[in-house]
């Protein structure tokens, strides 16, 4: 459809906005802070843990397995049937068809990508990810993804550094902090 | 911190805990939006539109579990339940009656500062002459200054109808100010 003027609308649309000053009755407002929250059922579901406390432990987690992993799984993209990393990149098939619905994340394993960056920009990339990860899909990474990668480090210790085509990346310390 | 902490996501995650307390952030947070939508679905009824609010944020605590966040917002998750709540509200309670009722005047029992205002006051009475799927683009994008790709989500459109319907409406208020 081709895009209409909203220029030839203005006046109307200044006056719309205007009704954004049509608010909530202050007695509802009341009514809700007084009655209504206070008479909610509590849910059956515990807290376990303070939201803020695991979702942060939860991202710097899940940067420390992708980061301390990223030379491992970049050589794994070469192994074949039988070999030792074979089972890695088989997660990382997995993990990449995953991200493909998962835009943000997709990028933190585009391994091609990382392998080309300088470390300070890994670094500046890790960080921005650290808060994408904490803002916009860190649910989804806790659930899905976690469970694939626990097995990663027990493949690692087995793999010497010999084996990686490129050295991994250190964590910067202001993420473990 | 303080952002984050005030975030939806937090909010939400806490809400999933069962944390009343995030419920009444959280409430606050949108109350107004959702009254005045709401609002002028009703037909600028005051009261029906205060209630119709507490039924939606009611519903909202008890079916957060099922809100996905990447599915949408937050808001558009409201919005979304807002809409059924006023469906449902006219299925009950009036079937022989269109929607929304076409109603003229302003029926606010107590009138606002905003509606003293004349050329406000004759806007909003022309807001109810139209369709209802018009006047939601309207409130949707202009007063509640929402994404043409939320308000598409919300009422199940694509952006392109969402986009001639805002012009269609905007067209007809137009006329009707004339």
């Amino acid at each position: 459809m081709k895009q209409f003027a909203e220029d030839n609308y203005q006046d109307i649309i200044t006056k719309l906005k205007k009704i954004r000053a049509v608010k909530a009755p202050e007695r509802l407002v009341a009514h809700v802070q007084k009655t209504l929250i206070p008479s909610l059922p509590i849910s059956a579901v515990p807290l376990l843990q303070s939201s803020l406390f695991s979702m942060q432990a939860f991202a710097v987690t899940t940067l420390l397995v992708v980061t301390s992993s990223a030379g491992i799984l970049i050589a794994s993209q070469q192994s074949r049937s039988g070999d030792v990393l074979y089972p890695v990149k088989q997660k990382v098939e997995k993990i990449q068809q995953l991200f493909d619905r998962i835009p943000a994340i997709g990028k933190l394993l585009d391994f091609r990508n990382i392998k080309t960056k300088s470390v300070p920009e890994v670094i500046d990339f890790i960080q921005y990810q650290k808060q994408d990860l904490q803002k916009r899909v860190e649910m989804q990474l806790e659930d899905q993804v976690i469970p694939i990668l626990k097995d990663v480090p027990k493949i690692v210790p087995t793999v010497s550094n010999e084996t990686l085509l490129i050295p991994t990346v250190s964590l910067p310390s202001i993420l473990v902090k | 911190m303080l952002n984050w902490l005030s975030s939806d996501i937090f909010l939400i995650r806490r809400l999933k805990h069962g944390d009343s307390d995030a419920f009444g952030k959280l409430y606050l947070k949108y109350l107004d939006s959702i009254y005045r939508y709401i609002y002028f679905r009703v037909g600028q009824k005051q009261e029906l539109a205060e209630d119709l609010s507490e039924t939606v944020f009611t519903k909202a605590w008890e079916n957060i579990t099922k809100f996905k966040e990447h599915r949408g917002t937050l808001k558009a998750w409201l919005y979304m339940i807002a809409k059924n709540v006023v469906v449902d509200h006219y299925r009950k309670a009036k079937p022989t009656i269109a929607l929304d009722e076409n109603i003229t005047g302003v029926n606010s029992v107590i009138e606002t500062e905003i509606e003293k205002n004349e050329d406000i006051r004759q806007l909003m009475s022309c807001l109810n002459q139209l369709t209802t799927e018009q006047k939601q683009v309207i409130t949707m994008k202009y007063i509640e200054d929402m994404s043409n790709q939320e308000i598409a989500q919300i009422l199940n459109k694509q952006e392109d109808a969402v986009r001639a319907l805002q012009h269609r409406a905007l067209q007809k208020l137009r006329e009707l100010l004339k």
